[in-house]
């Protein structure tokens, strides 16, 4: 059991290292113009992590990713919007997860997730860039975050149906 | 609507997607500009006020600020853009003419916030004058 | 193998929905403003700080307490027993002895005086007795002008010689809001807007954290401004031809005498404001400048480290270096220039 959680955490770390990178392929800055600002597809893997794993684990996954993708391709500033995020959506999951079924669906949970994220990311930009002003994108970056939340709340829904066939 | 069905939300859920349009709406109303009045573009440099410009049909002015890279800042009638940037993302150049009060473009590298408001400036207090 | 969790709903999702709520509702910090009328003029103090009411409080306390001790017209009062004692020394409590001390070592000679008082009298200004003296009137009440003659004969004493009288209306406002600043922050009040009156004590910042903005008056329209002033942890005090006066044949004649003349002060501006950590050295020292006028105030700043705004009648606007940073001139509508 413990090996097969292990060779699991290698598997997600990297799954949302990809995750990460693929997100920077996305024009964000176009509507959002602060640098280091992302739309959070990477939550997916702690959302599956929360469910599979033990929670300890999902943050390890988390805190492993955003040092690794901040050392190969970010910035001090992204390294810290990532982690902001990264952890407010973790902290907003965990605690509604166990309320999962008859309060609140995967999706649901998968969205407060994702609008955590951004208020996350924007509360890190405030502290970074010293300007309550930069909030003023956070209501755009909420409705992107209704629509991620729904995208990765379906995604991992699913993936943990087929495994559910398999018995994994 | 049946993929909304195949979705099995919960209540939960619709209070959470509530939650978000709300604290998505309220923060939207703070920085709703104001309308009418002078549209004013304000520079600001860790964020110290270094400009403060009505904006005005005919006003033409450059303005360079330099730090961590080196902005130049292109006033032209009612709008204001980065033109050109030497920081390595660029992001500030390409948010463009911005045309409106409560548009803001960033230079994160140069920590160069430029900002448009609208309708009269605000203070606090004057001194000198009557009370608030 | 999926296991549902199902206990204790509510415990849980409570914290949470007001952890949202929270940062939803941290855009509109909640103001604190407090009222009072003291010294004869309007005095608020307005804070974004959590629980000021006690802090707000003392700092009301501490206004009333030193009104107590500088008024004028309150029989009670140290200045108002000493003007009265008729030249004889006065016991008087060490504090406010301390007052005074400070108020005579802001003496700029023939410039800055707090024993103007007999002059002043003379005018009235702001006063339904207000007139132009006759010119032997005013010099009987400056040969009683001079810090030399407050003097502290023993131990706890102070003596007014030669007939002087004093008033400390051009530093009051000004050691009140350094003590009300003081009272706010020994009661854990780190963010405060203070204004007595039209000086004006910054305290910190915005909730947002960005600085206070503080308007500087149109002399022609008091109610709007012709420059800002982005300041923090300072104070900002205005002295004017135009917030007490009369008019008489076409020649405004204001409460801010020049202890040279016996008259009010005709140097060429309609204002002084200084930014200056002490609001009691700010209060002093805008009167000083105005009495000084443009060129001699510049120089002074320059030599003293002093930090001002002038609006001159040719409503030019001049700003020492200091300012440069915090300025922003706003006053093209109105007519203003901006010196270089």
């Amino acid at each position: 059991m413990n090996a097969k959680r292990t060779a699991l955490c290698g598997l997600l770390t990297a799954l949302a290292l990809v995750l990460s990178l693929a997100e920077r392929m996305f024009p964000l800055s176009a509507a959002i113009p602060i640098p280091g600002i992302k739309l959070g597809l990477a939550n997916v893997v702690t959302l599956f992590a929360l469910t599979r794993l033990r929670r300890r684990d999902a943050a390890a996954i988390l805190l492993v990713r955003v040092t690794l993708a901040s050392v190969f391709m970010g910035s001090v500033t992204s390294f810290l919007f990532a982690l902001f995020g990264g952890l407010l959506a973790l902290a907003v999951m965990a605690l509604l997860l166990p309320l999962r079924g008859r309060w609140f669906s995967l999706v649901g949970i998968s969205i407060a997730g994702a609008a955590a994220h951004n208020i996350g990311q924007i509360g890190a930009a405030m502290l970074v860039l010293r300007s309550a002003y930069v909030a003023a994108y956070l209501p755009l970056l909420l409705l992107s975050a209704l629509a991620m939340g729904l995208a990765t709340g379906v995604v991992c829904r699913t993936a943990l149906e087929h495994l559910e066939k398999i018995s994994f | 609507m049946s993929w909304l069905r195949s979705l099995r939300l919960r209540p939960g859920d619709l209070a959470i997607v509530a939650l978000v349009l709300l604290i998505a709406g309220g923060v939207a109303l703070c920085f709703l500009p104001r309308t009418g009045g002078t549209v004013y573009a304000e520079i600001y440099q860790d964020d110290v006020l270094i400009k403060r410009v009505a904006l005005a049909d005919g006003l033409r002015e450059t303005l360079t600020i330099e730090g961590a890279a080196v902005n130049e800042i292109c006033i032209d009638g009612q709008t204001v853009c980065f033109s050109e940037s030497t920081c390595p993302d660029q992001v500030c150049v390409r948010s463009g003419l911005l045309t409106r009060a409560g548009q803001t473009a960033v230079c994160l590298p140069n920590r160069v916030i430029v900002r448009l408001t609208g309708g009269e400036p605000e203070v606090d207090i004057i001194a000198g004058g009557a009370a608030r | 193998m999926m296991k549902m969790h199902l206990s204790s709903p509510g415990k849980r999702a409570f914290p949470l929905l007001a952890l949202l709520l929270l940062c939803a509702g941290c855009g509109a910090p909640k103001e604190y403003e407090a009222g009072f009328f003291a010294m004869d003029t309007y005095m608020s103090i307005r804070t974004y700080d959590r629980n000021p009411e006690e802090a707000v409080t003392a700092a009301e306390r501490a206004v009333f307490e030193l009104e107590g001790q500088i008024s004028r017209t309150r029989e009670t009062a140290g200045v108002a027993r000493l003007n009265a004692a008729g030249g004889a020394a006065v016991e008087l409590p060490a504090d406010t002895l301390a007052i005074l001390r400070q108020a005579k070592e802001l003496t700029v000679p023939g410039v800055f005086d707090v024993t103007i008082c007999a002059v002043g009298d003379l005018w009235g200004i702001n006063t339904e007795a207000s007139r132009i003296p006759p010119q032997d009137e005013i010099d009987a009440a400056l040969a009683t002008v001079s810090s030399e003659n407050l003097t502290f004969p023993a131990d706890g004493q102070a003596q007014l010689l030669n007939g002087a009288r004093l008033d400390l209306g051009a530093v009051g406002k000004g050691i009140a809001a350094d003590r009300c600043v003081q009272a706010l922050v020994q009661n854990g009040v780190e963010n405060a807007l203070v204004y007595l009156g039209g000086n004006i004590y910054a305290l910190g910042g915005k909730p947002d954290g960005s600085a206070w903005s503080i308007g500087i008056a149109d002399p022609d329209d008091p109610g709007s401004y012709v420059a800002t002033l982005d300041v923090r942890d300072t104070s900002v005090v205005t002295t004017g031809d135009y917030e007490r006066y009369f008019i008489q044949d076409g020649v405004r004649y204001h409460h801010v005498i020049n202890p040279a003349t016996g008259a009010p002060a005709r140097s060429g501006l309609r204002s002084v404001t200084v930014v200056n950590g002490s609001s009691t050295l700010a209060d002093a020292r805008s009167t000083t400048l105005f009495v000084l006028g443009l060129e001699d105030g510049l120089r002074y700043c320059a030599e003293n480290g002093l930090d001002a705004v002038f609006i001159t009648e040719s409503k030019q606007i001049y700003v020492t270096e200091g300012l440069r940073g915090c300025f922003t001139f706003r006053g093209e509508e109105a007519g203003y220039v901006l010196a270089p």
